[in-house]
């Protein structure tokens, strides 16, 4: 069997699972649930089988469009997989964790209804996301796009009888929509400039783009849009936390560890264009930095055990699109997406299970002293937040400090704002630790929580593993070899730099510790945190009023002017002329009599006149 | 054979079937009226033998007149329209009984069916004739036997209103007529419309002011027969008033026999160059005029006679459209065959709307409601004639239409086929108007209406031909090239 | 015996059956299904080396003037002939229990499905333009008699606009013919195309104004589209589905097959930016006065009129890219479309309201349906896997294309606000499906009945070709790129 063939079957296995699953199984939980899973492991075992055996290629399926413009051109969109480091890379994170939360999600999910429409969406989910991994053109990878959002609403939306789930998936939807608008102008713009897709031949030197850094950066930021709404980039990252209405295993999978980051995936992809424009990075840099910082600050607000998550998710994708803006190199944000991929799914799943044994209770402040109620949901728990915080030697320092070295080394400003980002970030997994574990129980749930059950305990302890040793440099050296980009320190840092790190970590984590030691409820509630910088609120006033207001308006032009005035209008005056016409009709011979003279004697007149 | 044969002969039937009424038994009165269709249409078969004109030589004869081809096909067609309608009489007859006061059991009943038949005989010979008093004499047995059918129902307060509108109108124009008749001959020495354009062409300039001022009153009688605007105003009210068959009757024959008559006074007066253009311009604004009174005043109508009454003005506006473009060959073939499909629509709708009124007792509209329920063969055949009206594909009125409007585009009266464009919408409002009344709106009562053999013969005849002619005009066309 | 002839005449024969007192359901799917299967067939029979015009065959009419009813297809023509055959079997498939003159429905419903059918195959244009004709009083008839809402006015409007329109159109066509040499004039669209390739005939630029307007106004294209949104509304679901789906497409089919093929660059390039105007109203002002809509029929119904607007940017584009596009997206709007209208049906019927305050939550107890309509959505806002997405993305390569080319900034805004409309119609159509089918349900929908059967098949014949097409475009485009060569 070869490569290719390996690499079609990994991709369209979790597609025909999906649609078997519509189509037949809709009665049967077991079935539904089996083929899911099975379709998983199948792409597992694709997806290492491919990363072992290392082969470069670009497996050309067939031609989806291809229409003849003339004689000896044609318009062509292939649907073809590349396989090259970044993708195998990206291929092993995504397949090694779905079926992890596949597996875990039959214990969450065993008392829900719509049991096969989750399984087949996460089913659909993978196929979409494997698809973006291995697409090998823009287009390609934007169709995978859509897929993998349709799949995301319709997991968000699991509980779509509850409003606020409701709303949450349109939302998600809609906004993603806004950034694939300028994915998609980017796509045409690039292709009008290199006269090319596929990523293999994407040269920032190419036809109309060389020499033209106007060019090249507006094309780069365009695509950027993309990231933006994908990877919940300030200022169209308000629908992640909503996400959260979604069932925990999704917003582990896909609003955690793989989905979100496609858009960081997307700028490696286009990384030798974005290399190329100091302008573009410049933009990218700062809108991560930007988010990094802001949602660092906005995860200390939240008192929903996801939410603060979610921010915290947004936070770090700040820090992967700020690497890739620094461009230093592709391999530089992908590997903390590798590390952030297993601690943060790992955190998720935690807090599932948390959630579980608080029978579906999210609010912090009615948790606590929960480590001896579930003392293994607790240690995972705690290997994935010392991961995420930074801690010297877990998975998570190693990437996050990199990037922050390389921002020291080029870029003081965005240095320093990540390195408060870096603080903020083991401040506010401290608070969640300690109100959620520590301390006393502040509700009956949290008196007579539960262990979960072991389906689900396995995959986090499973998890853990790679939380503390994904940055360790034998794995690193496996899973980014140089042909994916160095990862090399940056330059020759001053001594205390890695000291700056290190005393980030320390003091946050301090901090909390101090403030949060078994509060009743929020020592310090700061409404402009926990009000999320009111920027759901703007929009959500922008897209009533302003949005809401256009639409109004050009609704009443429509009904009033165009149909009243124009179309209704022109009848009603044919009408009345005929209304009017009628009253020569007046009936009595004289009157006709008359007109027959008057017309005697324009006839006549004419006749005379004419010439 | 003779020309003028087909004529005595159609006299001839007339008469017979006069004294065939003094000896049939009372009883049955259709037997005259199936007579007379059986004897038209022997004539109807006699005008397909080769003809010749009577005289050779033939400027000075009082007798001229023409076989061309415009004069037999019009001379089929008012054959057939006279069939029709005298087929269609016996329906009527029932109304008749109601208003003439029989001192004898169904005593004037088969005149009605007879009287047609003189008209049919002056109106072919009109068709015929290119001599000033030939068409004012043939002109004349055509409208007085009109007169008489127009006022038949005595007892009936709107149809002697009406007749009386006819009559003192009709007088006025003939009056006009024979006056401009005398102008013309005393400028030129003639009466003859093939011998007009030279003795014109020889005239001083001084004497052309008398002549157009002959001309001119010679339009206005025409103009009064073929119902164009300002001459129309009678058109609404007697069509309204008098028997249906004979507005049917009015509506198709006589405005025919009108037109021909208009077009070979343009064509003979065409030859002139200085008259050319004037009569360019008076047509092109009796076109107009004609065109937005039809149909913008049918818009509001709410009476079925009265709505086919303006949309025959209507389509005397359209057909003037094509005499105004007669400089283009495909003109007259586009008229002939205009008033082919104008002839099987409005005879079939006036036949739907005489079961109807009859049944229902009135002419309004709202009389339709519901026919789809109550007989949806009068409902199909009603949907039919309205869509050609209105000029939908695949029916003869969309075929004429496409013609009419072809040649005013090829001969570049833009201005006039941008109206055409507005008053085919009115068209369609007030002919969709009966549409929704017999579809859209309840029956009042559902009792369905009793529709004889023969006249589901007449209606499957018409309808056919609607649609024949729709799909393929060829011949009609072919007849007249 | 032309195999096209016989798929025009199957209609027209049943509904005479019809008339004459047959079952009128059984005898209008019998024929429907026969002509359906037909279409696949020369669907797949159409050689396409060959290309061009094939099944051909003619019928003199008035060959003197060059008018003669010519019958033929080629890939564009077929593939429009397979979209009629499917709306039109599971426009009669949805259709639901008719109490009042069931046999009227029927013939009307043949008789739009006939016309359309006609039209397509058609190679004269005077009987393409007759043929579409045909549907004008059917669909008088069936929004009046059997519509819903204010449906006697959408009647009125709509047949009076429609029909004046096509008169403008008919005024066109002939001054078309008349711009030719007299000796060579013809209605055959062969002998039209050997005219603009082999002579110098240029018709006046006031024709194609005439054309674009009169085929336009079919289209409903901005400012021209007040009679489709209350007529699609108030029609019966069946009537919709055949005449937004179906009847709609023939105007642009005319603008492809006439105004874009005859008149000289010159002419085209002067025009054309007023053209763009006009469709970016319809994608980006259509679009939202489709966002302020409150009920789902006249939702739909303006993101019918809204969706043309990409279909008049692949024309506008006047280019490979573009055409080719933009009759994939004909194909796949008709499809989805149709089967969007009836689902409104059959929303309609179970819950007597369209109104978004009202409705909602009804997954819960229509799940199919929504399932359905959740389908129906995505392929409206453009989801991959729907024909929909191909056709738009081929569409903005071209109008990409030929703003390259030309480089006139009134495409490149065309464009932005073209992709923008894919956001607007997720807008409208995601609330549309949150608020009938998600959140919490009202009690008195707790139990309605899920959607029967036969609607359920005749929408699934629908979704089925739009994904085909959706996953491999090339079966569409390989058959509608054979009108460019």
């Amino acid at each position: 069997m070869n490569i290719s063939m390996i690499a079609w079957i990994t991709l369209l296995v979790p597609l025909i699972a999906a649609a078997l699953i519509v189509l037949v199984t809709r009665t049967s939980k077991p079935l539904a649930s089996g083929l899911a899973i099975l379709s998983a492991l199948v792409a597992f075992v694709g997806a290492w089988t491919l990363f072992i055996a290392k082969t470069h290629g670009d497996f050309l399926g067939f031609n989806w469009i291809n229409v003849a413009i003339d004689l000896d051109h044609h318009f062509t969109i292939p649907l073809g997989l590349l396989i090259d480091p970044l993708s195998r890379t990206m291929l092993v994170i995504v397949a090694t964790i779905a079926p992890l939360v596949f597996i875990y999600s039959l214990g969450y999910m065993k008392e829900e209804e719509g049991y096969w429409r989750y399984f087949a969406g996460l089913a659909l989910f993978l196929f979409s996301m494997l698809g973006i991994v291995l697409a090998d053109n823009l287009v390609m990878m934007f169709i995978f796009w859509e897929l993998v959002g349709v799949s995301s609403y319709i997991l968000i939306g699991h509980y779509f009888r509850k409003n606020s789930a409701a709303d949450a998936a349109k939302q998600a939807f809609l906004v993603n929509r806004i950034g694939d608008f300028g994915f998609m102008l980017g796509i045409l713009f690039i292709w009008l400039a290199t006269g090319d897709i596929s990523f293999a031949s994407l040269n920032p030197e190419a036809g109309a783009l060389q020499g033209q850094p106007v060019m090249l950066a507006i094309g780069v930021v365009l695509i950027f849009c993309g990231t933006v709404g994908k990877s919940a980039q300030f200022p169209l990252h308000v629908w992640l936390p909503n996400s959260m209405e979604g069932p925990t295993p999704v917003s582990s999978l896909l609003h955690a560890a793989t989905m979100v980051a496609a858009g960081v995936y997307l700028l490696a992809r286009i990384f030798p264009l974005l290399a190329a424009s100091p302008q573009a990075s410049e933009i990218v840099l700062w809108i991560g930095a930007i988010t990094a910082l802001g949602a660092g600050f906005l995860a200390i607000g939240q008192d929903d055990i996801k939410g603060i998550l979610a921010y915290s998710t947004i936070s770090q994708l700040g820090y992967m699109v700020a690497g890739a803006g620094l461009a230093v190199s592709a391999a530089l944000p992908m590997f903390h997406l590798f590390t952030h991929a297993f601690f943060k799914c790992l955190l998720f799943l935690s807090a599932g299970s948390v959630i579980l044994g608080m029978h579906h209770e999210q609010d912090i402040w009615k948790m606590g002293g929960l480590k001896n109620k579930m003392p293994l949901t607790f240690l995972a728990y705690l290997a994935g937040m010392l991961a995420l915080s930074g801690c010297p030697g877990l998975s998570g320092s190693f990437s996050k400090d990199l990037i922050m070295a390389h921002a020291w080394a080029d870029h003081r400003a965005i240095f320093w704002v990540l390195v408060v980002g870096a603080a903020l970030t083991p401040f506010y997994m401290a608070r969640q630790a300690s109100v959620v574990f520590l301390g006393s129980p502040r509700s009956d749930h949290a008196k007579h929580a539960h262990e979960s059950p072991m389906v689900m305990v396995l995959p986090l302890l499973l998890l853990a593993i790679p939380s503390i040793a994904a940055g360790w440099g034998f794995v690193k050296n496996i899973f980014f070899p140089e042909a994916l980009g160095s990862l090399e320190e940056a330059g020759h840092l001053p001594w205390f730099v890695e000291w700056i790190f290190i005393s980030a970590f320390v003091v946050g984590i301090a901090l909390a510790f101090a403030i949060y030691r078994n509060p009743a409820k929020d020592p310090l509630r700061i409404p402009l945190l926990a009000n999320r910088f009111y920027i759901d609120a703007f929009y959500d006033w922008a897209v009533a009023t302003i949005q809401g207001g256009f639409a109004r308006l050009c609704s009443f032009i429509d009904r009033w002017f165009i149909n009243g005035i124009l179309v209704q209008g022109s009848a009603t005056a044919i009408w009345f002329l005929g209304f009017c016409l009628r009253f020569l009709q007046v009936g009595n011979i004289q009157a006709y009599a008359f007109f027959f003279g008057a017309g005697v004697i324009a006839l006549i007149y004419v006749l005379l006149t004419v010439h | 054979m003779n020309t003028l044969l087909l004529e005595f002969s159609v006299v001839a039937v007339g008469v017979l079937l006069l004294l065939a009424d003094s000896f049939v038994d009372r009883s049955n009165k259709n037997f005259i009226s199936y007579l007379g269709a059986l004897g038209l249409g022997a004539v109807l078969v006699l005008s397909f033998l080769p003809q010749q004109p009577l005289l050779t030589d033939c400027t000075a004869s009082l007798f001229l007149s023409t076989a061309d081809p415009l004069s037999t096909f019009f001379i089929r067609f008012i054959l057939i329209a006279t069939i029709i309608v005298v087929l269609m009489t016996p329906s009527f007859v029932p109304v008749l009984e109601r208003y003439i006061p029989a001192e004898r059991k169904g005593g004037g009943i088969a005149e009605f069916s007879i009287l047609p038949i003189f008209a049919c005989a002056g109106l072919m010979w009109m068709v015929r004739s290119v001599d000033f008093i030939m068409i004012f004499v043939s002109l004349e047995l055509a409208t007085i036997s009109l007169y008489i059918l127009v006022t038949y129902l005595r007892q009936n307060q709107a149809s002697l209103e009406a007749g009386t509108k006819y009559l003192i109108l009709g007088a006025l124009s003939t009056g006009f007529l024979v006056y401009g008749i005398t102008w013309i001959f005393g400028v030129t020495g003639t009466t003859n419309l093939l011998a007009l354009p030279d003795a014109i062409n020889a005239l001083p300039e001084s004497a052309h002011t008398p002549l157009l001022f002959g001309i001119a009153l010679v339009f206005v009688a025409l103009s009064f027969k073929i119902a164009a605007f300002p001459f129309q105003f009678w058109v609404p009210d007697v069509y309204q008033g008098a028997p249906t068959p004979v507005t049917a009757y009015l509506s198709v024959a006589s405005k025919a026999a009108g037109f021909v008559v208009l077009i070979r006074l343009i064509e003979a007066l065409s030859q002139v160059p200085f008259l050319q253009q004037k009569l360019l311009v008076l047509v092109i604004l009796l076109t107009v005029m004609t065109l937005i009174f039809g149909n913008f005043a049918a818009i509001p109508q709410s009476n079925m006679k009265r709505l086919l009454g303006y949309s025959s003005i209507a389509h005397a506006g359209y057909l003037l459209m094509g005499v105004a473009s007669l400089s283009s060959v495909l003109a007259i073939p586009a008229i002939g065959f205009y008033f082919a499909g104008y002839l099987a629509m409005t005879l079939l709708s006036f036949l739907v709307l005489l079961l109807v009124s009859e049944n229902a007792g009135g002419d309004e509209i709202t009389r339709f409601n519901g026919l789809s329920k109550r007989s949806p063969l009068l409902a199909g055949a009603m949907l039919l004639s309205m869509a050609s009206l209105a000029g939908i594909p695949f029916t003869a009125g969309f075929v004429g239409k496409l013609m009419i409007f072809g040649v005013a585009l090829k001969t570049g009266h833009f201005g006039l086929v941008g109206l055409g464009c507005i008053t085919v919408a009115a068209g369609f409002y007030y002919y969709f108007k009966v549409v929704r009344a017999m579809y859209w709106q309840q029956p009042s009562e559902t009792t369905p209406i009793p529709v004889t053999l023969t006249v589901k013969l007449l209606i499957a005849v018409m309808g056919a031909a609607i649609i024949a002619l729709g799909i393929y005009p060829a011949p009609v066309i072919a007849a007249l090239r | 015996m032309s195999p096209l002839l016989l798929l025009i005449l199957l209609p027209l024969i049943a509904s005479l059956f019809i008339a004459a007192g047959a079952n009128a359901r059984r005898t209008a799917l019998g024929a429907a299904l026969i002509n359906l299967l037909a279409a696949i067939v020369l669907f797949f029979r159409y050689d396409l080396h060959k290309g061009g015009w094939q099944f051909v065959s003619q019928w003199h009419v008035l060959p003197k003037l060059g008018v003669n009813l010519i019958l033929g297809a080629d890939g564009l023509s077929l593939t429009m002939l397979l979209l009629a055959a499917l709306v039109t079997f599971s426009a009669l498939l949805v259709a639901p229990k008719i109490e009042k003159q069931e046999g009227l429905y029927y013939i009307s419903l043949l008789f739009i499905s006939a016309g359309v059918i006609g039209a397509f195959a058609s190679i004269d244009v005077l009987f393409l333009y007759g043929f579409h004709e045909l549907a004008l009083i059917p669909t008088f008839l069936l929004i009046g008699i059997w519509g819903s809402g204010d449906r006697q006015a959408a009647a009125w409007k709509a047949t009076i606009y429609l029909g004046t329109a096509s008169f403008v159109l008919l005024i066109g066509l002939v001054a078309l013919y008349l711009s030719m040499p007299p000796d060579a004039r013809s209605f055959d669209l062969r002998q039209m195309h050997d005219l603009a390739a082999n002579t110098n005939w240029s018709p006046a630029r006031w024709i194609y104004i005439l054309l674009i307007v009169g085929f336009g106004t079919l289209v409903s294209l901005f400012p021209f589209h007040s009679w489709a949104a209350p007529a699609y509304a108030s029609a019966p679901a069946p009537a919709a589905m055949l005449h937004a789906g179906v009847l709609k497409k023939f105007g642009l089919y005319g603008l492809i097959r006439i105004a874009l093929q005859f008149f000289p660059k010159e002419i085209t390039e002067a025009v054309n930016p007023f053209l763009i105007i006009l469709l970016i109203g319809n994608i980006g002002y259509i679009g939202y006065v489709t966002v302020a809509q409150k009920r789902l029929d006249w939702t739909v119904g303006y993101s019918s009129v809204m969706h043309m607007g990409y279909i008049f940017l692949g024309l506008a584009a006047f280019n490979v890219l573009g055409v080719n596009g933009a009759a994939l997206l004909m194909f796949a709007h008709g499809l989805s479309v149709a089967a969007a209208f009836a689902l409104c049906g059959e929303i309609r019927q179970r819950t007597g309201t369209l109104d978004y305050c009202e409705l909602g939550g009804l997954a819960k107890s229509v799940p199919v349906l929504g399932l359905l309509f959740g389908f129906v959505t995505m392929a409206s806002v453009g989801l991959p896997g729907f024909a929909n997405f191909a056709g738009e993305i081929l569409v903005f390569f071209g109008a990409a294309l030929s703003f390259y080319a030309h480089g006139d900034l009134i495409m490149l805004i065309a464009i932005v606000i073209g992709v923008w409309g894919v956001v607007i119609s997720a807008i409208y159509m995601l609330r549309a499906y949150r608020n009938i089918f998600w959140g919490p349900i009202a009690a008195r929908w707790e139990s309605l009945t899920d959607i029967a059967p036969t609607a359920r098949y005749s929408v699934i014949l629908l979704l089925i070709p739009l994904m085909i097409a959706g996953f491999y475009p090339q079966f569409i485009l390989k058959m509608v790129g054979t009108v460019l060569h």
